[in-house]
């Protein structure tokens, strides 16, 4: 067992250092960074408005590069947040609390500090994590027929709603929009046309870029305008970037607690980055011996929840590439990525592309590393970036979505689709509908259908097969206690705690 | 409460947009063979998914009319259409006029979205982006479009 994952792992270091590779993840941290940073673009919107960049590439090339991305996006909208108290993305939205407080006090430089040292941590183990436990969940899902995976992927919607924010039957209503669009297209089976309007565009589908693209950056644009309010950056110069001893021996217990959490809570579906960085705030500030000065600048609210969301977002890579299910929109992208690059996602994925496998677990770390190593030094460049107002911005924004969209299948339909489903996504926003569910769905829905047809073909059309199967049976069993759980009020008033805690 | 409020509110507003919908939906799947059980056809699932999504649709929309969510906060026009416009500039013109016109007219229209862009800042930006994505797009990625397109006397 040592020896495999010793073995597994010199295929990855070899993948991953190779000259192109290194670069990709160099590219994608930077890049990731860059557009993280900017205020106003979560992660979803940078890996989409990025994710045409990657489609030239090798499929490993392009994965690790998403990777870089996607971490990079991340630390970069922690930067905003602490900065500007303006947090581009649901995970960061806690480290914005003290870190902003922290950089009022002239400690912006610990409080970064402190989030690329907790990110570099959990990175590290998290990734452990992954290499260790990837494989043997793949090699159980091997074992999955098809009524298995139908109730895999229906314990994974349903869990990700579970544990996301707002309204349950809003984000069911959601998922089942998304589930019917992501049937649309030429049905694989018979060839009839689904939902396509008689458009010939459409008869591969709705594209999934132009709805990520729309929903999540343009909406988002869209949204901004409607205030426009000056933010204030901190004029202040950035110094002592690097943590006291005493700092540091602040920070070790919250960081080594938020990676636990965030290693655990990322592997569940829709778990992810946002729910830890939110439990483990709760957490630190349940534990902390002086919690009244968390929201004033407390160290452990930034390492805490800047470890947690790292590790989350870390091992919410395990059940993509072992099951080929999304936990949360940033895994349905990956999924979406690699279905462009022409890899079906699954637990094949590790014993037929071991060094796609291997290479993208060694780059992650390598992405971690380099994400400290350009950061602190960089720190002066992005602190100019958040200057740029935006109204010069979002311009370039709608034009890059627009060229990046138009560059996956040389469409103009697409660049008109990115728009419909820009207003839709913006009034279902209004409406207080969570986008991520229809994302899901959307990704999900295609492999939903192709599991059921065949679990229904293999039990000769008796739906029983669900239950008569003991593992399905189990995985079912666990979704209704999900839907029950959530919908009991005791708990449900825990769970809109656990988002209003910050 | 009165009856418009009620219209106004955020969840009868999304339930009726849920079951509308659904109800499209459902009517597109009724063209689609269903199949049987055991072998499914093209609209089997369609269909019952999207009777499922009226169900919850009117669930969402009950519960509004009876407890309602608040009512839904005004919607700005200016940025909405001034970002729909420009998109729809560069999907119907990028063809025809070439990428940098296109590019320089849709930063142009975009800007207009915004309360706090000023003219001549907005033209320089205009001019820089469309200069950015002709080096970018067209030199080095080799997307294909013309710089100056068909209509403008390019090619």
């Amino acid at each position: 067992m040592t020896f495999d994952l010793l073995a597994n792992l010199s295929v990855g270091f070899s993948a991953a250092f190779s000259l192109d590779n290194l670069f990709y993840c160099f590219a994608g941290v930077l890049l990731g960074t860059l557009i993280g940073v900017l205020p106003g673009i979560g992660t979803v919107a940078t890996i989409a408005m990025l994710l045409p960049v990657t489609f030239g590439l090798p499929p490993v090339g392009a994965l690790i590069m998403l990777s870089g991305i996607y971490y990079g996006a991340q630390y970069g909208g922690s930067t905003t947040a602490i900065l500007i108290n303006l947090p581009g993305e649901s995970s960061s939205v806690v480290t914005a609390v003290d870190g902003y407080q922290m950089a009022r006090n002239g400690r912006a430089g610990v409080a970064l500090a402190t989030a690329a040292i907790g990110s570099f941590f959990a990175g590290t183990v998290a990734t452990l994590l992954l290499a260790l436990f990837a494989p043997p969940l793949a090699a159980v899902a091997l074992t999955f027929g098809p009524a298995e995976y139908t109730s895999l992927m229906a314990l994974g919607l349903v869990a990700s709603i579970a544990l996301a924010s707002g309204s349950l039957l809003k984000a069911f209503a959601m998922m089942f929009v998304g589930l019917l669009l992501g049937l649309g297209g030429q049905d694989i089976y018979t060839g009839a046309q689904r939902f396509t309007l008689g458009l010939v565009e459409l008869i591969d589908g709705y594209e999934f870029i132009a709805i990520v693209m729309g929903m999540f950056g343009i909406a988002e644009v869209i949204r901004n305008l409607e205030d426009e309010s000056s933010r204030s950056v901190l004029s202040t110069k950035i110094r002592n970037l690097f943590p006291s001893r005493a700092d540091l021996r602040e920070m070790a217990a919250p960081v080594v607690r938020g990676t636990a959490l965030g290693s655990i809570l990322g592997i569940l579906p829709g778990g992810g980055a946002m729910l830890s960085s939110f439990a483990s705030y709760a957490l630190e500030k349940k534990v902390s011996r002086q919690p009244e000065t968390f929201g004033k600048g407390a160290l452990a609210g930034v390492a805490g929840p800047e470890s947690a969301n790292n590790a989350g977002a870390q091992t919410s890579f395990i059940p993509m590439l072992t099951l080929g299910i999304p936990s949360n929109p940033v895994m349905a992208l990956m999924i979406g990525a690699l279905i462009i690059q022409g890899i079906t996602p699954g637990p094949n994925v590790v014993t037929e592309q071991p060094v796609l496998f291997w290479g993208l677990i060694v780059s992650m770390w390598l992405g971690n590393l380099m994400l400290v190593v350009l950061n602190l030094p960089l720190v002066g460049i992005w602190v100019k970036l958040l200057s740029v107002p935006y109204h010069y911005l979002f311009p370039a924004i709608v034009v890059f979505c627009a060229v990046g969209v138009f560059s996956v299948n040389n469409a103009s339909f697409d660049v008109t689709l990115m728009a419909i489903f820009a207003v839709v996504g913006y009034v279902l926003v209004k409406l207080d509908c969570e986008p991520a569910p229809l994302l899901l769905g959307f990704v999900v829905g295609p492999m939903l259908e192709e599991n059921i047809r065949r679990a229904m073909l293999v039990s000769r059309g008796d739906p029983m097969i669900f239950v008569e199967r003991p593992i399905s049976a189990v995985l079912l069993v666990l979704a209704a206690a999900a839907i029950i759980a959530v919908a009991l009020p005791a708990i449900r008033k825990g769970r809109e705690q656990a988002f209003k805690e910050a | 409460m009165n009856g418009w409020s009620r219209l106004s509110d955020k969840d009868v507003l999304s339930g009726a947009i849920f079951a509308g919908v659904g109800v499209w939906f459902t009517a597109q799947s009724m063209n689609l063979s269903m199949g049987t059980t055991r072998s499914m056809g093209p609209g089997y699932l369609p269909m019952l998914l999207s009777v499922v999504l009226i169900a919850f649709g009117l669930a969402v929309l009950v519960r509004g009319l009876l407890r309602g969510a608040g009512p839904i906060t005004a919607v700005p026009l200016r940025g909405l259409v001034a970002v729909v416009a420009a998109l729809l500039i560069f999907a119907f013109c990028t063809r025809g006029a070439g990428l940098v016109p296109t590019v320089f007219a849709m930063v142009l229209v975009t800007c207009l979205g915004s309360r706090r862009a000023r003219p001549v800042p907005s033209v320089i930006l205009a001019a820089a982006l469309a200069l950015f994505c002709m080096v970018a797009f067209i030199w080095g990625l080799g997307l294909p479009l013309s710089v100056i397109g068909p209509w403008l006397g390019g090619y």
